[in-house]
């Protein structure tokens, strides 16, 4: 799988701290299991037999999603912060931190998704009045 | 997410299914407690996408450079496709080596730094799932034809598609049989069923002169093939299912 074409030395390290890297994906388990990311591979064309490869995009998906749930986590709490009142509110809302859309867009906005969603549904003539109190 | 759920989705919401419990074990680990359950839809499908143009991105990829199987030259290469959005160190770069690539270190480092995080559920293993569907198999392919694979489905009752044997002429004794029906008058030809396909078992006789100038006389038909220098130019092969005796259209002008 590493075609080595012979060379310097840098291009040997890359290559056995690759090989390394990859010898230690099969110790670890990503948190998309291997059974569905074959499926959504096989779906999309790609065949290879090395399940090493496999791991490979499983942890690459695995840190996408990471990164997009911290961006919207640091977006939430940015939200809160400025919302304070007083020290008994803070604790309570560092408890329920929710993935909301609104978050969500933004960060997903900085991966050059535009995800778009309604303010709200209005199903009361009340509805949209006042967002603090408004709960999913 | 039970699994009685799990077991009344059709295949496509299955795996859609098994992805948001991966992507809401993920938004755990990074710190949210709840979350909105349109927020969480949302996400679990830019994960398929974003899994799916992975793997396109590198298929393509291996299929542009004449194989049919990916390496990891693929994997890196469509991993800085779509990191090229953020942007990521060494972009610039055309020349870099693939294996030091940024995307790629950062990895690296990502799995490193997290301790794992191993699926909720435990998942069936393909090898179960084939056997609740059994596939389709049909013995009579493989002993009548074993050229034709044993999954295909059957073919139809023989009856709608072979046509009961008539008798068609052959057009090497085509003398002789011209010489048999000079008995046999003129008789009504039967309509094939099958259009042109089947020439009718009784046909008016038809003759054919070789030359020009042949006029058809009577109820008899005739052809005239033309000839140019001594070379037959054969007209078109017709079909009889409507004839007509007073039809001159067949007749080739000259």
């Amino acid at each position: 799988m590493n075609q080595n074409q012979g060379g310097n030395d840098a291009r040997h390290d890359d290559d056995s701290a690759l090989s390394d890297f990859l010898a230690s994906l099969m110790d670890y388990t990503p948190t998309i299991p291997d059974e569905l990311v074959e499926h959504y591979l096989a779906k999309s064309g790609f065949q290879c037999p090395d399940v090493r490869l496999i791991r490979l995009v499983a942890v690459a998906t695995q840190k996408f999603v990471a990164e997009v749930a911290s961006d919207a986590l640091q977006q939430c709490k940015a939200r809160q912060s400025a919302v304070v009142k007083d020290k008994r509110d803070k604790q309570q809302k560092d408890k329920r931190l929710i993935l909301t859309m609104e978050d969500l867009s933004k960060a997903l906005r900085e991966c050059g998704v535009n995800v778009k969603h309604q303010e709200y549904f209005a199903d009361s003539p009340s509805t949209g009045m006042d967002p603090a109190s408004r709960d999913e | 997410m039970e699994s009685e759920t799990l077991e009344t989705l059709g295949p496509s919401e299955f795996s859609f299914a098994i992805t948001k419990v991966a992507v809401a074990q993920i938004c755990q680990s990074a710190g949210f407690r709840t979350a909105q359950s349109s927020a969480l839809e949302t996400i679990t499908r830019i994960t398929t996408l974003y899994l799916q143009t992975l793997a396109k991105s590198a298929s393509s990829r291996a299929a542009s450079s004449g194989r049919t199987q990916s390496n990891i030259y693929d994997v890196v290469h469509a991993l800085e496709h779509l990191s090229s959005d953020q942007g990521f160190a060494g972009a610039s770069n055309p020349n870099g080596c693939l294996l030091a690539s940024s995307p790629l270190l950062d990895l690296i480092k990502f799995v490193y730094s997290r301790c794992e995080i191993p699926f909720a559920k435990p998942l069936p293993r393909r090898s179960n799932l084939s056997q609740n569907l059994p596939l389709p198999q049909n013995p009579s392919n493989s002993k009548q034809s074993p050229h034709i694979p044993t999954w295909l489905p059957g073919f139809p009752d023989p009856s709608t598609y072979i046509e009961p044997k008539t008798e068609i002429p052959s057009g090497l004794n085509w003398n002789a049989e011209v010489e048999e029906r000079k008995h046999s008058g003129n008789e009504k030809e039967k309509k094939s069923r099958l259009g042109n396909m089947e020439l009718p078992k009784k046909r008016e006789r038809v003759t054919f002169r070789m030359g020009e100038a042949a006029e058809a006389k009577g109820p008899r038909l005739g052809f005239r093939v033309g000839m140019k220098n001594g070379v037959c130019r054969g007209g078109k092969r017709v079909s009889w299912q409507n004839h007509n005796l007073q039809n001159s259209k067949f007749k080739r002008p000259r």
